[in-house]
């Protein structure tokens, strides 16, 4: 008997996997993960996404903070933001102190670092000292400040150079000291706490480099030059990055050593931004403000990120 | 799909889930608290005062009446406090009660954020003038126990005998005490101070007490009525008196030098005698008006700030009781001894400081004046414009006519 051999079956017709609901992709990618992210989407929403889309809302209308009412002006308030002297005088000196503060910062901050990379007796304590003023409340260091700028015979620094026989100076009342004086007090607050930021970088680099450069017989500034300076590189991106939004955002300090003044010499765009909006009940305009400065923050970051990486790949 | 081709949540996925929406629930928990029922017997209470003055009135308040508490919030004045107000307005999170001020006493009414409380049996034991300042249409808005003046506080050891009364005099004074070699006046320039006020104050008296809602109508402009008021007071520049070191000044580094006998003359309100006492007890001082163009002396001053009853107060009832007790004798009483302000309700007659001198007869005959609540609107916008201009003219970037000048500017703009 022969065997009998079953024919082959038709291979079935050929048939693609059922496409996966949304609910499967979802399973699939694990939804635990959108779960852990939920508190920040929350927060992002709630915070950051909801109050932008309300001030562009806002700032296209006449709405004044207390009225439930807002009557819509187009574009209105974006021209009218560029009219008033207050304001133009606020964008002239944040961008001011931004620069300023950014440039001396950096350039006091990097060499300060190197200073407390060195072993000497006390390093632990200096470095706290350096530290110090970023620990305490800007609004304190106005205040405390104010009384050290303090334009009469008693104030501190008048006190001293009274020593010398010369006369006071009205440090806040005349409108470009008082910038300089804002700027000063922005540069021995903020550099103690970048000095530590660069000291970490600092801290990353293997001394094994510098030994090598040693025997190549590179000098000090050849090290600082070549290999500090571009290994430092990614340290600076984020600390000018740091200080270009804080510098750009800035209202505390400014308030309280001067208030703004005199007149609006050392007013703020933050500062414009919140007493128009909220105490002189221009929410409408203070938006409009507000979406400008959003723009041009983004813009100018943006450029400064560019920058950075392209001297990142420069140096690297 | 058939069951065997479902992803399965395995023990291990079902425990990451867990754990994910452990950390999810808080978030969502403490949103979900901002709707809870607040405590019936809590009076929330957004002071105008810091702790330092307020938190012993609250004390004496509670101790008064064990079954309410106040759950009180600070903000300083003037701009920060409205400000905050505002933002709890909008947001739905404003206390009980609140303060209302000229600042935003248009905006409070306007937005019917305020309860009328012209029908409470208190509103009787408030002065005329208080009760005219928080006002509309027969309605009441605001409980206003007090009002304050400012003027020339002077040290008598080094000013003995009779203070000028006309403002060429106080001049010659202050020239006198230079060459002595005694600082003779002090300002803080923040904006505004209390010898511009009360200038400009003289000259509504010279409009007819009308000149604000001359200005308004169109009839007067600022710059007319401003301008002789403040070339008067940029007198004391052109005099060497001040120089422009005084728009750099804050009344915190002004008080010491006062208090320490270097400083013959300074500016300040009836508010800030407690300072002065609180860090030179023997101190021989006394307060006196500005002196004005014919002898005629002014102060500045207004009506002190109200307390107002947010429409939306949770707990009204338990509100009313806290501001019954602020407004009448009890409150106002303790209020009054702890910070030395002038009361002007009916049911209490306040013992008050010599220092204060002619001040009280000035507050209570209503012989002051604020620009600020004179106005007619727009009163923060232009009190803002006010103090840059100010400040400006004292650093000599602009001449006394530009003030008035930059606030019809400021008004067309907003107009």
């Amino acid at each position: 008997m022969g065997t009998a051999i079953a024919p082959p079956r038709p291979a079935p017709p050929f048939q693609s996997p059922p496409r996966p609901t949304r609910l499967q992709r979802l399973r699939r990618r694990g939804i635990e993960s959108y779960l852990f992210t939920l508190p920040v989407i929350v927060v992002f929403v709630v915070l950051f996404a909801i109050p932008l889309a309300q001030s562009f809302y806002y700032s296209l209308t006449d709405f004044n903070g207390y009225s439930t009412e807002a009557n819509f002006v187009g574009f209105e308030n974006y021209t009218t933001i560029w009219q008033d002297s207050s304001m133009l005088s606020a964008l002239g000196f944040t961008l001011i102190f931004t620069i300023a503060t950014t440039l001396a910062i950096t350039a006091l901050a990097i060499p300060l670092a190197l200073v407390l990379n060195q072993k000497f007796f006390g390093r632990n304590l200096v470095r706290s000292v350096f530290f110090f003023p970023s620990v305490v409340s800007v609004a304190i260091l106005g205040l405390v400040w104010g009384f050290i700028f303090a334009p009469l015979g008693t104030g501190v620094i008048n006190s001293i150079i009274g020593w010398f026989g010369a006369q006071p100076v009205a440090w806040l009342a005349e409108p470009t000291l008082a910038r300089l004086s804002v700027i000063i007090v922005a540069v021995w607050g903020g550099t103690g706490w970048h000095a530590v930021l660069y000291l970490a970088y600092l801290q990353a680099i293997p001394s094994e480099f510098y030994e090598a450069a040693s025997i190549d017989g590179a000098t000090r500034w050849q090290q600082f030059r070549y290999m500090t300076l571009p290994l430092l590189t990614p340290a600076i991106t984020v600390s000018q990055l740091l200080l270009l939004t804080g510098g750009l955002k800035v209202y505390d300090l400014p308030y309280t050593l001067t208030g703004g003044g005199p007149g609006f010499a050392t007013r703020t765009l933050t500062q414009s931004i919140i007493e128009n909006g909220i105490a002189q009940g221009e929410v409408g305009k203070a938006s409009a403000l507000s979406v400008v400065f959003f723009i041009a923050v983004g813009l100018i970051i943006v450029a400064q990120l560019a920058l950075s990486r392209r001297l990142e790949a420069r140096f690297s | 799909m058939s069951p065997s081709n479902a992803p399965r949540l395995t023990r291990r996925s079902l425990g990451r889930i867990a754990a994910a929406a452990a950390i999810a629930a808080p978030a969502a928990g403490s949103l979900a608290a901002c709707g809870r029922d607040a405590d019936p017997n809590a009076i929330t209470f957004l002071s105008w005062d810091n702790a330092e003055v307020m938190g012993p009135v609250i004390e004496q308040f509670e101790q008064e009446h064990s079954e309410y508490h106040v759950e009180v919030q600070y903000a300083p004045p003037v701009a920060g406090y409205i400000q905050k107000l505002q933002t709890q307005l909008g947001s739905n999170s404003a206390p009980d009660v609140f303060i209302i001020t000229a600042e935003n006493k248009k905006q409070l009414m306007d937005g019917a954020f305020v309860q009328d409380l012209s029908g409470e049996s208190w509103a009787s034991n408030l002065n005329e003038t208080a009760v005219e300042t928080y006002s509309r249409d027969g309605k009441l808005y605001g409980s206003a126990i007090s009002a304050w003046a400012g003027g020339l506080v002077v040290n008598l050891d080094l000013v003995p005998g009779e203070f000028p009364t006309d403002w060429d005099g106080f001049l010659s004074l202050c020239k006198q005490l230079k060459a002595d070699g005694t600082v003779p006046y002090l300002e803080a320039v923040g904006g505004m101070t209390d010898t511009v006020c009360a200038f400009v104050g003289m000259q509504n008296l010279a409009y007819g007490g009308t000149m604000d809602q001359q200005i308004w109508d169109g009839d007067l402009t600022f710059e007319e009525a401003w301008t002789p008021a403040v070339e008067a007071w940029y007198q004391l520049f052109g005099e060497g008196i001040l120089d422009s070191s005084a728009a750099g000044l804050t009344g915190d580094v002004v008080l010491p030098e006062f208090q320490q006998g270097r400083l013959a003359i300074m500016s300040t309100g009836s508010w800030g005698i407690s300072g002065i006492t609180g860090g030179a007890p023997d101190l021989n001082f006394e307060f006196k008006a500005v002196p004005g163009f014919d002898g005629q002396s002014f102060w500045s001053g207004a009506v002190s700030p109200g307390l107002a009853l947010n429409t939306k107060a949770k707990n009204p009832d338990a509100a009313k009781v806290f501001l019954e007790w602020m407004s009448t004798e009890p409150g106002v009483s303790f209020y009054q001894q702890a910070n030395q302000f002038i009361s002007t309700v009916k049911d209490y007659e306040p013992e008050l400081p010599a220092q204060l001198g002619d001040l009280v007869s000035a507050v209570q005959d209503g012989r002051y004046y604020l620009p600020a609540v004179s106005w007619v609107d727009n009163n923060d916008v232009l009190a803002g414009e006010a103090n840059a201009l100010i400040q400006q003219l004292a650093t000599g970037d602009i001449e006394p006519v530009d003030v008035g000048k930059g606030l019809d500017a400021k008004l067309a703009s907003l107009q």
